[in-house]
Order: structure tokens, then sequence, then C-alpha cells
């Protein structure tokens, strides 16, 4: 029993710093550097949550060094999207993409992204 | 007919032609306004930069947001929605949809999933309860419908803070031949304000076939909540 509340310690801690399920947040325009539109990210995508009011995804980057980062990326909501065309069918866990759009404020790794391409080239915005 | 049948029959017809013209003044709208419109932020004017502020109104919006965290303490983090009159001049790309009955006009707006109810033909009530989008009244001048919203509750967050004397009236028509629904939004809170803040939202006609779409703004609270709890929260 003590294995289980040390992992339960453990849970709410990551719970308590918001590491975990970093994807689900919902941020604040004033979290992006919107003085920057052309940042990228090139990454496997983990998990995809398109809603409102905003979209989620996590994208995996590996670093220079050739370490790994999750990236929380947050995009525009269901509703916009889905007047733009996007086919969230394409956006799907494991494939590799391109991000582009504002960079975290604060440094943190994440961003908000304008654009993505896909495998095959196809691109969507906003 | 003599001359005392000729007045009653005249009175008569004066009264039916009242009436008539009465019933026509009062269900007088543009059908042309019902059905969904999308922003034209190209179009559309924006909020005036800065806002007309006394130097009091000034000092007590400063105020306010000198204590909160931007980030930490955005409205938005708790999916509230502005309410009115920043709903009005929301640029955001959510569509509105304009519902006409004889006494009613709804204005069904996607962002936040905000219903207002615009009561035409009457006045405000001497006692009304602040709501986030106040109490609205109409009427149809022609083809234009005018609305005035009071009743605010005060909000120093969003496009426009505003007291509780804020009051808000705006003049609905629809232009180029159906195409283009123009609201101008005056908005005067004469605690905050040294004039009128007037602004003109465009919005473009809907296709034949568009959706209105939903807007749970809370769901991605909820969902964070269910999975820090080590639950899925949408049945299997």
């Amino acid at each position: 029993m003590r294995g289980w509340h040390v992992l339960q310690r453990l849970f709410y801690a990551l719970v308590l710093t918001g590491c975990w399920q970093a994807a689900t947040a919902h941020h604040s325009p004033v979290a992006f550097d919107t003085d920057v539109t052309d940042f990228t990210l090139e990454g496997e995508i983990i998990s995809v949550d398109v809603r409102n009011p905003h979209s989620a995804m996590t994208l995996r980057v590996t670093n220079d060094d050739g370490s790994t980062t999750d990236w929380d990326i947050e995009f525009s909501s269901i509703n916009l999207l889905l007047r733009r065309g996007w086919d969230f069918d394409r956006l799907v866990v494991g494939d590799q993409v391109k991000a582009t759009g504002n960079p975290s404020a604060l440094g943190k790794p994440e961003m908000y992204m304008w654009s993505i391409i896909l495998p095959d080239g196809t691109e969507y915005d906003r | 007919m003599n001359v005392s049948g000729l007045a009653k029959t005249s009175l008569l017809l004066c009264t039916a032609l009242l009436l008539a013209g009465t019933a026509q003044i009062s269900v007088a709208q543009d059908p042309a306004m019902a059905g969904i419109w999308l922003p034209d932020g190209a179009r559309s004017q924006r909020t005036p930069n800065p806002l007309p502020y006394t130097a009091a109104g000034e000092k007590a919006v400063r105020d306010w947001q000198a204590g909160r965290d931007p980030l930490e303490d955005d409205p938005g983090r708790f999916c509230q929605a502005p309410g009115m009159p920043a709903q009005a001049l929301s640029g955001a790309g959510y569509p509105l949809e304009m519902v006409l009955t004889a006494d009613t006009v709804y204005i069904l707006m996607e962002l936040h999933q905000q219903n207002r109810r615009i009561f035409l033909n009457t006045a405000h009530p001497a006692r009304t309860l602040p709501q986030r989008n106040g109490h609205s009244v109409g009427h149809w001048e022609g083809d234009t419908l005018v609305v005035d919203t009071t009743a605010i509750r005060p909000i120093f967050f969003g496009a426009v803070p505003h007291t509780d004397q804020v009051h808000v009236v705006e003049r609905f028509r629809v232009i180029d031949d159906g195409a283009t629904l123009v609201d101008e939004v005056t908005i005067t809170d004469p605690a905050l304000y040294t004039q009128p803040i007037v602004v003109e939202r465009y919005f473009s006609k809907a296709e034949d076939g568009a959706l209105m779409l939903e807007y749970e703004c809370s769901e991605a609270m909820w969902i964070e909540h269910e999975e820090s709890r080590g639950f899925s929260p949408f049945a299997p």
C-alpha cells in the first residue's frame, strides 16, 4: 500500500505543478509573444484535441542533443477551424508535422499555432 | 344614409384605419434581417483605443487591473463571457443568428452561447435585475431595429469596461441588397467616459445551409478536472 501512496502523492504533485496533461491548458493571449509570428516547430503529434474555446495538441520535438521535449500547442477553436475547412481526421497521432505561430512569452515549451503542414504537404492555417 | 349615419361610418372607418396603422407599426420589421450572419472584421470599425476615459474612470479601471495578473487572473481562463456591451463588439469571427418574431427579437450568438432577447414595443421594467447582457427593449423604425439596453452588470474586463450606469443603443439594419447587416453601437457611461463610444459592426449573410454550432467553453475545464482525477470524461 505504501507504494500506492507514493504514486498517489506523485500524481497529485504532477497535478499541482501543472505537469499533468499540459495540453489541456487554456492560455490567455498574453501568454504568447504575438510580435513573433514565424516561430516554427517540427515534431510528432502525441495528442490532439480539437474543441472550444481553443484546441490543444502535444508535439514531441527532438532537440539538438537528441533529447525530446513535449510542446504544448494551442490553436483556434473547433468552430472556427471547421468553417476554415480543416479536416480534423487528418491530424493523426504519430504523424510528423510542422507548426508555425507565436512562441511562449514566458520561455515555456508552448506555442499558439496559426498554421500546420501535414506530412503530405497539406497546409491549414488560422 | 343620413348625416348621423355618415358620421358613425366615418368614425368606424377612421378607427379601423388607426388600428390597422398601429398594428402595422407594431409588427413592421425587415424579414431580410432574419438568419445567420458572419462578422466582417475587415469592414467593421474597431473599438477606440484608447477609450475616452474621464480621469477618474481611467484611474478606477487601472486600479482594478493593477492588482491582477494578466495570466492567472484572465477571466477567459474561467470561460467568462464579456457580456454587453463587449459582446456586441466582438470580432472573434463567430456568427450570430437573428430570429424575428412579432414581440421579441432573439439574437443568438455562437461565441459563449450567449442569447439576447429584445422585447419589442415595451419599456424597461421599473426594477431590473442586473445581468451580464442587461435588459433590452426595441422597436422598429421602418427597416431599422432600434435596441436599448440597460441593467448591465458592472464589469471592468473586456473591450469596454463599464459601470452600472452604462447604457447601450444599437441600430440594426440590412444593407447591400440583403448581403450585409450593420449594427451601429452607441455606448454611454458617464461614470467612466467623457463621450459616447460609437462603433459600427458589419456582418455578412451566411451562405444557405450554414449552421450555428455549440460553443461549450467550460467543457475544457471539466475535461482537465476529470483527467487530473484519472478519469476519462466521456462515456466509452
